[in-house]
């Protein structure tokens, strides 16, 4: 391998010198720019490619091995030899013809090795990209009983063939496009062609098209660029994300947009409606009553994840005569030791229980023990004995937080938590009044959203394909 | 711009949720015995005021009220009338807001002062308005849910604790048919069967006449059937004279509720759910309020949202000194000098010009 010892300037392609001199000038010294001299057909030739993104076997095996086969074919001119190497040796793999430098380096970048014919004003760019990448495994934020197992990786190209192979359909199309100016970053968009709404279709190729970013990095990015503009203030998520090809697949079947990223083992799923971060994918797969039951009591734990901490504090502190007496009276007896008011108490474990939680997802996973043992002795009996929290509090604490965990979409649930606490402040300060208002709130915010032109929730109108935002 | 129209199902629902929100408890007038005949009788004139209704709008190809009053009034004076219609709405609006403040005071909060449970209800109108007449009517569906589930919850859990005495509504008719009938046109034709009138604002986005003519009669049935039955709970539980004094009878039926001194107290769970329908009257009030007053300065009427929710709620304080002259104003002033007239003589004597004005054939 000679890499290095390029001496001459010259012209683009006129000669291998200046070809090489050319490439020196674009990659300056990296260390893995390969230039390797070899013979195309009978003529002297220069193959150039990066070594990291390709593998040495894959440039033996294919590349130098069809070069020295084109050796011994009998004498043809240059161009004839270049067509040789394109329609015999390479047909196999995609390839370019390219007329320039930057073309070429451009490619190269991408993972093409680029083929030099001294004296031949033409570069033969051949995809030599094979990169080495997580295998299929399963996922691990969205898990399933009784499904299939594969989540998707962090090579887009994997994650086509992933949606490829369960649509044996030739509906089904893939776009590219490229974002971030300093990583070039590969973004493809998957859907159902007839499928999904023409105009929806637009809107996420114009968003795609005009978003300015330097990098990316994951698709938890672009959530933002998708969204339409001048609507920051929306509470939701109005872009849903999976790991899991099976759901992403199921989507794009009920009309939806696949959005992948490369390097991003999250798909984006556009758009997203209310109901779609309450279903998991594993709901189709078994008797249609259990899924649904499923399915209504992730809307129950949402519902309650969201005003219970504020119902108990309006409650206990304001409208003392709702509560059955003989609970009051067990309340009350509870409390009586507690030095904070409901308020407080709550907010103080419920920040106990995110700090808890933050540490969790945080921390390496050897010294995860700690964090139960400690964990459950901060928000439990520990607490209630110290006198500082009563026992219905932790109660109401651990209700929340796990019906916080059970929307399917961890993005979801992350959401919900900070309403919780408008809820427990609102609660606070007026009580039940508060929490309807509160409550009026979210609903208004819900109905009010759309998720590009669709309505997030609504229980009647299907979809409007008048409506554009 | 061509707007969009809002479907047939969510309109359905926008208007029987705005029909039912507040009649629901503030709504049957319980000076007669057999109140839930009222609602009955007072549905079929009702059905009237939902043919002048829709023949204005078919006159003038579904434009709305406002462009409506303009053409048969001309310039200047179809601008005054439509500054009059959008302070009527404005002032049901406050009525609305007074009322449900009058119930929490009642049931739930009675330290906290006023103000500031009006103008945390006023923001969140305002805000509501600002999503547009599609975003409401999909908040009217969910509240739909709400009303019907808590009514059939009131209903079933009644029977449980055995409060439900259907003797109680005899003796039926003792004064005969006359104080039934007269107090369906003194009352419930206007509020809240009348109060329909502000959704021909909305009506280029809504179905237009014929779609109105439908849609309506179906919400005025369902909103009768409902209101009825209600009622008919009210008196089976309260009986005739407890109900007849009583300030919010539904609230009062649902005090009896007791199932193993567990379940108990359910009104006050009642009085929240009274929260989002009114939320929802008072939204669609403040949203035609906002569209008159928009097209009379010739701005935004997104403008216009903040500002007029803000008055509303101060009118809803300033309007009336205690509930008792609040109720009494309700009952008598404001149908004889607001309701009749806009409602049924203002929308006459227009469709009358409109015909006389622009003869058939000359569209305009």
């Amino acid at each position: 391998m000679n890499t290095d010892n390029l001496t001459t300037a010259g012209e683009e392609l006129s000669s291998l010198e200046k070809v090489k001199q050319g490439l020196k000038d674009i990659f300056g010294q990296t260390t893995d720019l390969a230039v390797v001299s070899v013979h195309v057909g009978q003529y002297e030739g220069l193959l150039c490619y990066l070594t990291t993104m390709t593998s040495t076997d894959f440039i033996t095996g294919k590349i130098v091995k069809e070069l020295s086969l084109s050796e011994d074919k009998e004498q043809l001119s240059k161009e004839e030899t270049f067509r040789e190497l394109e329609d015999c040796h390479f047909s196999g793999l995609k390839h370019e013809t390219l007329q320039n430098m930057e073309d070429s380096s451009n490619k190269m970048v991408l993972g093409y090795a680029a083929i030099f014919v001294d004296g031949l004003p033409l570069v033969l760019a051949v995809d030599v990209r094979s990169l080495s990448s997580r295998s299929v495994e399963e996922p691990t934020s969205q898990n399933v009983v009784r499904g299939p197992k594969e989540g998707f990786t962090e090579s887009a190209d994997t994650n086509m063939s992933l949606i490829r192979r369960r649509f044996n359909n030739v509906k089904l199309r893939f776009e590219k496009f490229e974002l971030g100016y300093m990583t070039h970053t590969a973004v493809y968009i998957a859907y159902l062609d007839g499928e999904v709404e023409e105009h929806i279709l637009e809107q996420v190729r114009e968003r795609l098209n005009s978003a300015y970013i330097d990098s990316l990095f994951d698709s938890g990015r672009i959530e933002d660029l998708l969204h339409s503009k001048g609507k920051s203030m929306q509470l939701f998520p109005t872009i849903c994300n999976s790991e899991r090809p099976d759901a992403v697949c199921s989507y794009m079947i009920n009309k939806r947009i696949a959005v992948i990223v490369d390097g991003s083992p999250f798909v984006l799923i556009v758009p997203s409606i209310f109901t779609d971060f309450f279903k998991s994918p594993e709901d189709e797969y078994q008797w249609f009553v259990i899924g649904s039951f499923a399915r209504y009591l992730r809307y129950f734990a949402f519902i309650l994840s969201l005003i219970v901490p504020g119902l108990y504090i309006a409650v206990t502190s304001y409208h003392q005569e709702l509560i059955p007496s003989i609970l009051l009276t067990s309340i009350a007896a509870q409390r009586e030791g507690i030095p904070f008011p409901a308020g407080i108490e709550i907010l103080l474990m419920e920040i106990t229980f995110e700090i808890l939680r933050e540490a969790g997802t945080r921390m390496p996973r050897i010294v995860g023990q700690t964090i139960s043992i400690v964990g459950a002795l901060v928000l439990g009996e520990a607490a209630v004995q110290a006198g500082i929290v009563s026992n219905i509090n932790v109660i109401v604490v651990s209700l929340t937080a796990i019906s916080g965990f059970v929307a399917p979409i961890y993005t979801f649930g992350a959401k919900v938590r900070f309403f919780r606490f408008g809820m427990i402040i609102l609660s606070s300060l007026i009580g039940l009044y508060g929490l309807v208002l509160g409550c009026c709130l979210l609903m208004v915010q819900l109905t009010r959203i759309e998720s590009f032109g669709v309505p997030y929730l609504s229980l009647f109108s299907k979809w409007d394909k008048r409506r554009v935002t | 711009m061509t707007l969009s129209k809002v479907n047939t199902v969510d309109t359905f629902t926008l208007q029987l949720v705005f029909l039912l929100s507040t009649s629901i408890i503030f709504g049957t007038p319980s000076v007669v015995p057999d109140s839930w005949l009222v609602g009955i009788v007072a549905f079929f004139p009702a059905c009237l005021l939902i043919v002048i209704y829709s023949t204005m709008l078919a006159l003038q190809e579904d434009r709305g009220l406002y462009p409506m009053l303009e053409k048969a009034w001309g310039k200047v004076i179809g601008k005054g009338f439509v500054l009059i219609y959008s302070t009527y709405f404005l002032y049901i609006a406050a009525r609305n807001i007074r009322d449900m403040i009058e119930l929490i005071m009642s049931t739930l909060l009675r330290m906290t002062p006023v103000p500031l449970l009006t103008t945390m209800f006023v923001l969140l109108i305002a805000y509501t308005v600002l999503g547009g007449l599609h975003a409401i009517a999909r908040f009217a569906s969910l509240i739909l849910w709400l009303i019907l589930f808590m009514l059939l919850t009131l209903a079933i859990l009644l029977m449980f604790s055995s409060s439900i005495i259907l003797e109680q509504m005899l003796p039926f008719l003792s004064k005969g048919m006359w104080p039934v009938v007269k107090s369906a046109f003194s009352f419930s034709i206007w509020f809240p069967y009348g109060e329909i009138i502000v959704f021909l604002v909305f009506q280029p986005q809504l179905g237009g006449a014929k779609g109105f003519r439908k849609i309506t009669l179906y919400a005025f049935l369902s909103t009768c059937i409902i209101l009825s039955l209600t009622d008919l709970i009210q008196i089976w539980t309260l009986g005739l004279e407890d109900k007849k004094y009583s300030v919010f009878a539904l609230l009062d039926a649902a005090r009896l509720i007791n199932i193993a001194n567990i379940i108990t107290r359910m009104d006050a769970i009642i009085a929240l759910i009274i929260i989002f329908g009114t939320l929802l009257k008072c939204t669609v009030f403040l949203l035609a309020c906002t569209e008159g007053v928009a097209r009379v300065f010739n701005r935004e009427a997104k403008d216009f949202a903040f500002p007029l929710a803000v008055v509303a709620g101060a009118f809803s304080i300033l309007v009336t000194r205690n509930s008792a002259e609040h109720v009494t104003e309700g009952l008598k002033y404001v149908i004889y000098t607001l309701h009749i007239p806009l409602q049924l003589l203002v929308p006459l004597l227009t469709l009358l010009l409109i015909r006389i004005r622009y003869r058939k054939g000359a569209t305009t």
